[in-house]
């Protein structure tokens, strides 16, 4: 223990220089930066008294890794490589002058910022879960508990009654994150209610939707905390088996996750008696076996049983019937990562963060057209607006917000015109949206509404375990129909059809992947209803996406004659002498759009 | 047990229910239909199908009535619009995917998706057709038995849950996932590559369509021209009950019958695939005589009955005698009169048949024990042990419905105890498996003995009130020393004593044997040891503990009780009994025999000493089933005259001066007993193939009329109707309820069947504990090294005469093979499929070997179902069990010679 305590306050005087360690950054590079910096510093004596180089957890702005945060002013580096941390250790470390160009561009306000807290991205966010993950090691059991960690737990396992712990949970208000969105308190009490042992904490870490990515960052950037909320859970319902259920392709997640369970069994933090308390709770790991469908509850209990990933029927529910017939209470990643916070926070005043329903923090993954891409928090209520325009820098380029998709493949689109809708349970349940696991992509009018339809529904297609009628080839033909309409094929007999599949399906599916894979076509049909008819009787696609329905013609007083389109035509459709004026031949066009893309003069005409 | 009462109200219909009912058993309770194709009897409920659904008032949702338990106040509509919009969505989504055309298809009129389109108008034109994918929708009929057609498949999973939990294989399993799935097996390799299907073809009974459908069935009709009859397989004890579909007179496919109480639509290979002996054209349709140049010559059937009367007068003329060998493959009735004809007319006692040379010694044992030798507890109180004790069988070959049902119960937790020499398809099931050397079964038991008595785990009340001779038992065992018998039985004695904890400690146990126990010299003893295992812990005559037999014929059990043992009259009547005889006398109007006959190995012995001059043997064959065939062929040459009556040319019908053919069970009524004392109706499936072709019993009654004896039998119900009159175990079944009630012997005053046995007191008033002599006589020496095990096949049945009439089944297991260690192999330099002579004191055989760790090393394993590799010509009958008189069949010291 002393050497460890010495060991902090030598860290503790020393400035930092936290090279983000997460995937992302990772395979951008970041491995070769931080051992680069690493080696620099440590074999430079001036530099290792001063600083000490360690690996952080994600912040969220994927976009710009590899990152280091460098010293007492936490000033902020992008997109670095070993050659630019050469250029940062001469001239920031050993001569302390910033070097500008490396520093983050405020396209917004035309500057550079210099300190990571200044950065907007960071400034409009609400963090409480990522709060300290960025400077804590992940793969340290020590930098954690010098940050607080697993005190909360200590004095749970002292004071507190289980019960009581599952009634804090419930007064809180939580709601599970991983879309289904039932109050978590209620669940453990459930648990904690059965009788028969052994009973199952599960942690499923199996994100599979299209464009999420909290657990993993969770998972990889503050694996102890996660771990910890399993901890709780299973002290609070009397269980005695954890398992984290994850995905074997986020193999830098299991590398920590592996870690810190071992360390936390030598530390006596798991094991017959957790933390010396009368308290027996082991915690191991289990993978996913990929398919999408594996991470609802009762796939994941069949995967993990060594079966076949499906659903089945419900109920009994996993509380009454779970794993191997036990209880088993599952919730996801980024819920156990709340339970550290609600305890640490007190109940009031985190219930005052949200909205009524819906308290807490939400994760959200933003990605598509916005400037900003990455992993955001912020309270739940919060607009639309303030996670695209704010947090995410507006939209790239010139394009103008069209859609916004919620909730991966079981969530639904937006139209833009509902921008200052409230993100929260409640409100999205209005709008016949969900939040999933809090995926939000930015679409921008290039975007076809059906096409994004029809791009869902194949995922869902595929995705599916195959099992119930209804998902299995509902979806099929559902998308055989939305593929007609693409084609040009379709009539509006189309849309009632699409109507009828998609109430029996919602009706009668087993699970609830067949249930929400209707959430895109419905919100298609809702909000979008004249897009599709415009694809339907009038064959055209607005945004110009769908092949079948676009015309391209060159603009004879545009063209130069430069012949870029008539190269790049893969079917030689385009014909016209150097340096007049081209034509397209509407019979051979395919209509990939090459020309429309390649000519410098945007004289090919879309229609 | 909450007392809370359910009442919901099902389409305006209020229903009292019973806790844990789901929507679709309170409908059903009702006869309220609701359409299923996922559901099926003693399955897991996956509810994917989703044509079960229904309306429940108050929820958004549509919810499957398979799995939504019912719960008070639930109102419950199952035809309304929203309901029946989904359902024909739901089968016409199917259609889709559908490639059958119901004109040409075979399961047309049995397939519930013709059914239900029909019922919901679904055209099939909603939508249109898939993409036909050869992977997914194409046709799999590389193997002999099962056509698999992915084009029919509705992916209910009923076949994929089918073969893991009814016959706990895992052949087929669901592949890929989305709009690629498919019902499949490992890496696609079709059934006949993949070691785990074993063609019981549960799943083709069990499909809903016809995507999986018999191989020979396709294009031999359908309904409603094909007649379905149930009867009962005619294949082990076990009685499973089977539909026979048929038409032109000409069985079609078998299926397994859902309602029969024993089975529940379980069926093995044998008794799904091989009943196509029935319509093989080696059957024999005509009697056949030898003529005087020892040819078998065509005649009428009067001519060959009068050929034997002939026969008959001159032996009795000359004081000959007369013996008979029943055949546990008859009807009860069969027996019967088989049996009167021998002990009425011809006067003789000399009738045995083959339980002389499977379970006689169960008989004799049990009886000297409890007083009664059969299945102590119906094959029902299956579910309800919690730790098996097997011994000496290999259910899952020999009697797999009964493997399967004890399996499912160790999937839920019971405790197995497997004691086998070699290891068999249930050691991977086995909790705990002792590997003993062959024949050390008394050592082993006694064993058992010393350690429960030593910790005191044995039922004090049991031994005390309701046993006798524990203190003689206590006082024999402390003569002997643990160690000595652990040494002889080759196991760990730890393991030894968990298994007798196990057993002595669960709540209920059983023991379930076979023919590894009782084919031994010395197999009385072994026996005995069982029933004192089972007395002292109190494993038996409390509720479902029980010491149960596997009897081996489907009929050997009803062949017993029908008297076809020497000395034994009907019922278990004394023959040596002055009341029973008398009664018998007076029943029958005519003298009986006074002394007990001869038993089957005697009767060959008698043979060869000249003892014997006549032979009738009804549908047995002795030259392959019994020890020491090459004696036994001898026999049958030598004796002055020998009848057979079988329905194929056998290896014994050959023999025989007059061959009479008969008919098969599908061309009989009348009634078989199965293994656990069941009395079941046979049915006639088809007419007799030939006219010519006459009942067994018909056969004998004909020849009893020529002696100018008429019994008056016009159907099997007469016959039937003696048999109750005569033999008070049967005499509580009610004839015309036969079908519809379950029987089982014995019955009380109420004519209720007691299923099980000795509840209140023993048969016998107090059960007898009685010492074994531990006495191992197998033992190698240099001239005969190794110890070979004689047993069973999973596909084939005793001596082949029907199994082996089957294609699929002979390419399935075309050949003898001996199973021999890999250490064995090295030292005999010998690899798989390498021919092999094996030698023992009797005779030689030629087998190829196939090489495992199946076998113990020093051990070797053959089936005798071969008659090109006979087994029994390397066992002998000149030693048998003192009390029984049942030979060895099960070990023979052997040496093995690479050819």
């Amino acid at each position: 223990m002393n050497n460890n305590d010495t060991e902090k306050k030598d860290s503790n005087q020393k400035e930092e220089i936290i090279i983000c360690s997460n995937s992302a950054c990772l395979s951008s590079g970041g491995i070769e930066v931080f051992i680069y910096i690493f080696m620099e510093v440590f074999n430079n004596p001036s530099l290792s008294e001063k600083y000490v180089v360690k690996k952080g957890g994600c912040h969220g702005f994927c976009e710009l890794g590899p990152t280091a945060i460098v010293g007492k002013d936490k000033i902020f580096y992008i997109k670095l490589d070993v050659n630019k941390a050469k250029e940062i250790i001469d001239e920031h470390l050993l001569n302390g002058r910033i070097v500008e160009k490396y520093l983050f561009f405020d396209t917004v306000n035309k500057k550079r910022v210099y300190r990571y807290d200044d950065l907007q991205f960071f400034q409009k966010q609400k963090r409480i879960l990522l709060k300290t993950s960025p400077f804590v090691d992940p793969e340290s059991l020590d930098d954690y508990i010098a940050n607080g960690g697993f005190k909360t737990l200590e004095i749970l396992l002292d004071k507190y009654d289980p019960f009581k712990i599952c009634d804090m949970i419930e007064e809180s208000g939580l709601r599970g994150r991983g879309g289904g969105g039932f109050i978590t308190g209620k669940k453990w009490r459930l648990q904690a209610e059965q009788i028969s042992q052994p009973k199952y904490v599960i942690c499923n870490g199996d994100e599979g939707d299209p464009g999420t990515f909290m657990d993993k960052y969770l998972l990889e950037g503050d694996p102890y905390r996660i771990l910890e909320g399993i901890l709780i859970a299973g002290y609070a319902t009397m269980s005695n088996i954890g398992i984290v259920y994850l995905r074997k392709e986020y193999d830098i997640a299991v590398k920590r996750v592996e870690n810190a369970i071992r360390t936390l069994y030598d530390r006596k933090i798991l094991g017959n008696s957790v933390m010396g308390r009368l308290f027996a709770f082991d915690i191991r790991i289990e993978y996913a076996p990929g398919a999408y469908i594996s991470g609802e509850e009762t796939a994941l209990i069949a995967a993990i049983e060594s079966k076949r990933g499906n659903p089945r029927v419900k109920p009994p529910y996993p509380v009454e019937k779970g794993l191997f017939n036990s209880p088993t209470l599952i919730n996801n990643v980024e819920t156990f990562a709340n339970i550290r916070e609600i305890i640490n926070m007190g109940i009031e005043e985190y219930k005052n963060i949200g909205t009524k329903e819906s308290t807490g923090t939400k994760l959200f993954t933003l990605s598509g057209s916005v400037r900003n891409s990455g992993l955001v928090e912020m309270p739940f209520g919060v607009t639309f607006n303030e996670l695209i325009n704010e947090i995410g820098g507006g939209m790239l380029k010139v394009s103008k917000l069209k859609a916004i998709q919620i909730g991966g493949a079981s969530g639904g689109i937006l139209p833009a015109s509902l921008i200052n809708e409230e993100i929260s349970f409640e409100n999205l349940k209005k709008l016949d949206a969900s939040l999933g696991a809090g995926g939000i992509v930015v679409l921008d009018e290039f975007t076809c509404i059906v096409e994004m339809a029809r791009y869902y529904l194949e995922f869902a297609q595929s995705e599916s375990c195959g099992f119930c009628v209804p998902c299995r080839e509902g979806t099929q033909k559902l998308l055989k129909l939305i593929e007609d309409i693409i084609e040009g094929n379709g009539t509006l007999e189309y849309i009632d059809k699409i109507k009828n599949i998609s109430e029996v399906m919602y009706e009668t599916s087993l699970c609830g992947l067949g249930r929400e894979s209707i959430n895109p076509v419905m919100s298609m049909l809702k909000y979008f209803e004249d897009e599709l008819i415009e694809h339907i009787v009038d064959k055209k696609c607005r945004a110009g996406v769908c092949p079948k329905l676009v015309r391209y013609s060159i603009n004879p007083q545009e063209c130069i004659g430069c012949g870029a389109c008539k190269l790049n035509c893969p079917v030689n459709a385009i014909s016209g002498i150097s340096g007049q004026y081209h034509t397209i031949d509407k019979e051979l066009c395919i209509r990939c759009g090459q020309c429309f893309k390649i000519c410098p003069k945007d004289a090919i005409i879309r229609s | 047990m909450s007392n809370e009462l359910i009442i919901c109200t099902i389409d305006g219909k209020e229903i009292f229910c019973e806790e844990g009912w789901t929507i679709l058993q309170a409908a059903r309770a009702n006869n309220i239909e609701i359409p299923v194709l996922c559901y099926f009897p003693d399955i897991s409920i996956i509810g994917s199908c989703r044509i079960c659904v229904v309306e429940i008032e108050g929820e958004r949702l549509l919810y499957t009535a398979c799995s939504t338990p019912v719960k008070n106040g639930m109102i419950i509509h199952t035809k309304s619009e929203r309901v029946m919009n989904a359902r024909r969505l739901v089968i016409e989504m199917m259609l889709s995917q559908h490639f059958g055309d119901c004109l040409t298809c075979d399961g047309s009129g049995d397939c519930l998706l013709e059914k239900y389109a029909y019922e919901f108008g679904a055209t099939g034109k909603m939508f249109a057709k898939a993409e036909f994918r050869e992977l997914t929708h194409g046709i799999d009929d590389r193997n002999p038995f099962i056509i698999h057609d992915r084009g029919k498949c509705i992916l209910c999973g009923i076949c994929v849950r089918v073969c893991e939990q009814w016959s706990h294989r895992n052949a087929l399993s669901f592949v890929h996932k989305g709009n690629k799935i498919m019902v499949s097996t490992m890496y696609n390799k079709g059934l006949e590559d993949n070691k785990e299907c074993i063609f019981c073809g549960n799943c083709v009974t069990a499909c809903p369509t016809a995507a999986l459908y018999e191989k020979n069935a396709i294009r031999s009709g359908r309904l409603p021209e094909i007649k379905r009859t149930k009867t009962i397989c005619p294949y082990c004890g076990v009685g499973c009950g089977i539909v026979v579909y048929s038409k032109d007179n000409k069985i079609v496919k078998v299926r397994g019958d859902l309602s029969s109480p024993v089975s529940r639509g379980r069926l093995c290979i044998k008794g799904k695939f091989g009943l196509d002996y029935v319509n093989s054209n080696q059957r024999l349709l005509k009697p056949l005589v030898r003529d005087e140049d020892g040819n078998l010559k065509e005649v009428e059937l009067i001519d060959a009955l009068l050929l034997i009367k002939q026969k008959i007068d001159e032996i009795m003329k000359k004081n000959g005698t007369f013996a008979g060998l029943a055949s546990a493959k008859c009807t009860n009735e069969d027996n019967f009169v088989f049996q009167k004809f021998f002990r009425t007319i011809l006067k003789s006692d000399n009738i045995d048949h083959c339980a002389r040379i499977c379970h006689s010694s169960t008989v004799s044992g049990l009886e000297m024990t409890f007083g009664s030798g059969a299945m102590t507890n119906p094959i029902e109180d299956i579910d309800l042990i919690d730790c098996f004790l097997i011994i000496g069988s290999n259910m899952l070959s020999s009697h797999p419905v009964i493997a399967w049902k004890i399996i499912k119960r160790v999937k839920e937790g019971a405790i197995m105890i497997l004691i086998d020499p070699k290891k068999s398809g249930l050691s991977r099931y086995a909790t705990l498996q002792l590997q003993i050397n062959p024949g050390s079964d008394i050592s082993l038991i006694n064993a058992m003995l010393k350690i429960i008595i030593e910790e005191r785990m044995f039922d004090t009340e049991m031994v005390e009130k309701r046993a006798e001779g524990f203190e003689e038992l206590v006082k024999r065992l402390d003569t002997i020393r643990l160690e000595d018998l652990v040494k002889d039985t080759g196991v760990d004695e730890n393991d030894i004593r968990l298994a007798s904890r196990l057993f002595a400690i669960s709540g209920a146990s059983a023991i379930y044997y076979a023919m590894g126990i009782t084919q031994h010299i010395f197999g009385t003893a072994n026996v005995i040891s069982l029933a004192n295992l089972s007395i002292i812990t109190g494993k038996v005559g409390q509720g479902p503990n029980g010491l149960n037999p596997l009897r081996g014929q489907n009929n050997v059990q009803g062949s017993c009780d029908m008297g076809c043992l020497p000395g034994v009259l009907p019922g278990y009547k004394k023959i040596e009994n002055k009341e029973d005889n008398e009664f018998f006398s007076k029943f029958w109007g005519t003298d009986i025999p006074q002394k007990k006959g001869r038993t089957l190995v005697e009767i060959t012995k008698a043979i060869e000493e000249g003892d014997i001059n006549f032979l009738y043997i009804m549908g047995e064959n002795p030259v392959l089933s019994d020890p020491d065939s090459e004696h036994v062929k001898e026999a049958l040459k030598k004796v002055e005259f020998l009848v057979v009556q079988d329905i194929f040319l056998t290896e014994t019908a050959e023999l025989a001066d007059v061959v009479l053919p008969t008919t098969s069970f599908a061309e009989k009524e009348g009634t078989f007993t199965n293994t656990e004392r069941r009395i079941q109706k046979v049915n006639r499936v088809i007419e007799p193939i030939s006219p010519t072709l006459l009942e067994d019993w018909k056969i004998i009654t004909r020849l009893a009329e020529l002696f100018g004896v008429d019994w008056g039998y016009l159907s099997w119900r007469d016959i039937f109707k003696e048999i109750r009159e005569s033999v008070d175990i049967y005499s509580h079944i009610d004839i015309d309820q036969i079908e519809k009630k379950e029987y089982l012997w014995p019955g009380n005053q109420k004519g209720e069947s007691i299923k099980r046995l000795h509840q209140d007191q023993f048969t016998r008033g107090k059960a007898k504990i009685i010492y074994q002599e531990p006495n191992i006589p197998y033992k190698t020496n240099e001239k005969y090294p190794f110890l070979l095990i004689i047993g069973r096949l999973y596909e084939h049945y005793h001596t082949g005469t029907m199994t082996r009439k089957i294609d699929g089944i002979n390419t399935l297991q075309p050949y003898s093979k001996v199973c021999i260690n890999p250490k064995d192999a090295v030292k005999l330099k010998i690899k798989n499929d390498d021919w092999v002579k094996i030698v023992s004191e009797k005779g030689e055989i030629k087998a190829r070997c196939f090489i495992t760790l199946d076998v113990k090393q020093g051990n070797a394993f053959i089936s005798f179902h071969f008659k090109e590799a006979n087994a029994n010509e390397l066992t002998s009958d000149k030693e048998l069990d003192p009390f029984s008189k049942i030979a060895n069949m099960k070990v023979v010291p052997v040496n093995i010679i690479p050819l």
